[in-house]
């Protein structure tokens, strides 16, 4: 039994490419991040920074090919997640880790009634036989606060809304008590009303089940509300990594505080709005050095010339830039 | 349903009507059968009293008049070589199709879906080359070619298999082989296509994030979205089988609808030609509605509209 302090799941300098014909994105190039029991880990980053790549590579869903993954390590548990045989690992998949997808609609599979998709797992498992199975199901509808669960429990994808698809997902995801839920924006594609609500639900859940979760978001509000742990993507790297109440209020990396300056927070007074100039790199043609110089306010020619050191501004609190400290300290 | 059911029936008689003016003339521009069914010897009375008696004698247009007359009361004429109403001989000739028909789809099918979602789940590998080149040759061989070839080299050369009529096992293996190419082609090409969208969708990634095994990740979560296409070519092939059936059976002396016709038309025996073809019309019409009632059946998303 690994010992209860030791970290969950463990991301080490993981890289992964999609190959296309001459073309190689380098989608992950060196990601690192930790994830302790029920926490909740927040993976922030613009879009293309790699977050679902990565979330994908946890659960070994890269189709290879095009996706190669060219090195690092991923550990659940203390076990080597990479390394094992597929059989082996899909076994751990649904059963220790529970994955929610942005798009509900496309994630859920059209010809199944949703019942059948919740009781899946328990059947797929050997956890419990069809019937049994079924009425998990249905009260797993009930819990994650689907009306009628009985009745709706033989209803197809297509005849739920936006969210309560999401619910259906959330429930599938729970429904053999994971200690690790993986939520790739699980509500970005919903109304701003019931993105509240589902993230509400999340919350709930993990708490009842102490449930660690990744929570991927564009949210900084949420992340500052719910994330114990922040991990800053940038170019398929974690350039910045903390406790959430450490690095949210002093970021040290300067991508970091461009984010955080550029989306409107509702938990923080904001003067003004200042959008990140320039545009996401170009996964196939990363810039030298630091990823982030050709749109950075402080870039100097070392940026440009060499990949800048891990410093450790406060404990447990890391950002990958020549300047972290001076950043830091608001200077 | 009761307005697609009309609309669906409207389309084919409306179809059908035309096939069977053009079938009429057309058989009747092969010339009188008189001479066929009338000794060389036979008396000028001889003759035209048999003309007569089947109307030959009158305008082709007085003829079509009167079938059409015929037809409505329920009357699909008299075979002339068999003397018997046209009907019963074609009703006949039908189950020996349909068993031909019955063995070669569920063989096509079966044989098509494990092939298609095999080469599908390894794209580009040794499997999928020789299935997908195998399948694109079986679709694009013709019948009729593939059917002589297979009969002089397993038949006359080898003496395998017999050269024609039916029987017990060896005779079912080359008319149903020959049979069975296209619609294989046809579905291993629709079932592959599917079957890689489907193996890349989203909810594939959803049944294995759950932890499903491989085997049922294929064989349930994908291929039961790839039977949708299959279901979608099934009226092309239900057509197909039906043109081959005619080649098929007659190469091989197969008792069937198809040979029934081909013969019926070397007698010049029209009631059987036109009493087949509509016949024949009505089957593809229940065909493509039951067709159209299974896709209802296997697509929720169509079911709920
Ligand atoms: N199947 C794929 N083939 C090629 N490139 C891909 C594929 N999936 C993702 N990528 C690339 O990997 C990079 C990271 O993508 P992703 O992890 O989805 O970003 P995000 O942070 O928005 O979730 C992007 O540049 C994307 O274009
Ligand atoms: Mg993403």
């Amino acid at each position: 039994m690994p010992n209860a302090d030791a970290p969950l799941l463990e991301v080490d300098d993981l890289r992964i490419e999609f190959r296309s014909g001459r073309e190689i994105v380098r989608a992950v190039n060196g990601a690192s991040f930790t994830v302790r029991r029920g926490e909740t880990t927040a993976v922030l980053g613009e879009s293309g920074s790699g977050k679902s790549v990565t979330a994908a590579a946890i659960m070994r869903l890269l189709a290879s090919p095009p996706a190669h993954i060219t090195g690092g390590r991923i550990r659940f548990n203390g076990a080597d997640v990479l390394g094992a045989p597929m059989a082996q690992w899909r076994k751990r998949c649904g059963r220790d880790i529970g994955m929610v997808f942005q798009d509900a609609l496309a994630s859920l599979n059209p010809v199944f009634t949703v019942g059948w998709q919740i009781a899946e797992p328990f059947k797929a498992h050997g956890v419990l036989p069809a019937k049994a199975a079924l009425e998990r199901a249905v009260a797993l509808l009930g819990r994650v606060g689907i009306p009628e669960p009985h009745a709706r429990a033989h209803d197809y994808p297509h005849q739920f809304s936006g969210g309560m698809r999401q619910r259906v997902m959330i429930a599938m995801a729970i429904a053999l008590d994971p200690s690790l839920l993986i939520a790739d924006e699980p509500t970005t594609a919903l109304d701003v009303t019931v993105q509240a609500q589902i993230m509400d639900l999340l919350l709930d859940l993990q708490r009842e089940r102490h449930m660690a979760m990744v929570l991927i978001t564009h949210d900084l509000g949420v992340v500052a509300e719910v994330a114990d742990r922040v991990a800053v993507m940038y170019g398929g790297r974690v350039v910045e990594s903390g406790l959430a109440r450490d690095v949210l209020p002093r970021p040290a990396h300067p991508y970091t505080l461009a984010l955080l300056e550029s989306v409107p927070r509702s938990d923080i007074e904001q003067q003004q709005l200042n959008p990140i100039v320039g545009s996401p790199p170009n996964m196939a043609t990363l810039p030298s050095g630091c990823a982030f110089h050709p749109r950075c306010r402080r870039a100097t020619s070392e940026c440009r010339a060499a990949r800048p050191p891990t410093v450790k501004v406060a404990p447990g609190h890391h950002a990958e830039c020549f300047y972290a400290q001076q950043v830091f300290d608001g200077r | 349903m009761l307005a697609y059911l009309t609309r669906r029936a409207v389309h084919s008689v409306i179809a059908l009507t035309g096939l069977v003016i053009a079938v009429f003339f057309l058989a009747r521009l092969t010339g009188d059968p008189t001479n066929l069914y009338l000794p060389p010897e036979a008396s000028r009375e001889a003759r035209e009293e048999f003309s007569r008696k089947h109307g030959f004698d009158r305008p082709a247009t007085e003829q079509f008049a009167r079938f059409v007359g015929d037809v409505l009361d329920g009357n699909l004429g008299f075979s002339l070589k068999k003397q018997r109403p046209a009907v019963e001989v074609v009703l006949e000739a039908y189950p020996t199709t349909l068993k031909l028909a019955a063995v070669t789809l569920l063989i096509a099918i079966s044989l098509a879906i494990a092939v298609g979602a095999l080469a599908a789940y390894r794209p580009g590998r040794v499997f999928d080359r020789v299935g997908s080149t195998g399948s694109l040759i079986g679709a694009s061989a013709p019948d009729f070619w593939v059917a002589i070839t297979a009969i002089l080299l397993f038949a006359e050369s080898l003496r395998w298999l017999p050269t024609s009529g039916t029987g017990g096992f060896p005779y079912w293996v080359l008319p149903v082989t020959v049979l069975a190419l296209r619609p294989f082609g046809l579905l291993v090409q629709v079932v592959r296509g599917a079957m890689m969208d489907a193996l890349a969708s989203a909810y594939v990634k959803t049944a294995r994030a759950k932890g499903v095994a491989e085997r049922s990740v294929i064989f349930v979560h994908a291929l039961r979205n790839a039977l949708l296409a299959a279901v979608t070519v099934a009226g092309d092939i239900a057509v197909g089988m039906i043109n081959g059936a005619v080649i098929v059976e007659t190469v091989f002396g197969w008792p069937g609808v198809g040979k029934l016709m081909i013969d019926a038309v070397e007698q010049r025996d029209f009631a059987v030609i036109q009493a087949s073809i509509m016949i024949t019309a009505a089957a593809i019409f229940l065909m493509n509605i039951l067709i159209d009632l299974l896709y209802v059946a296997l697509d929720p998303r169509i079911r709920h509209q």
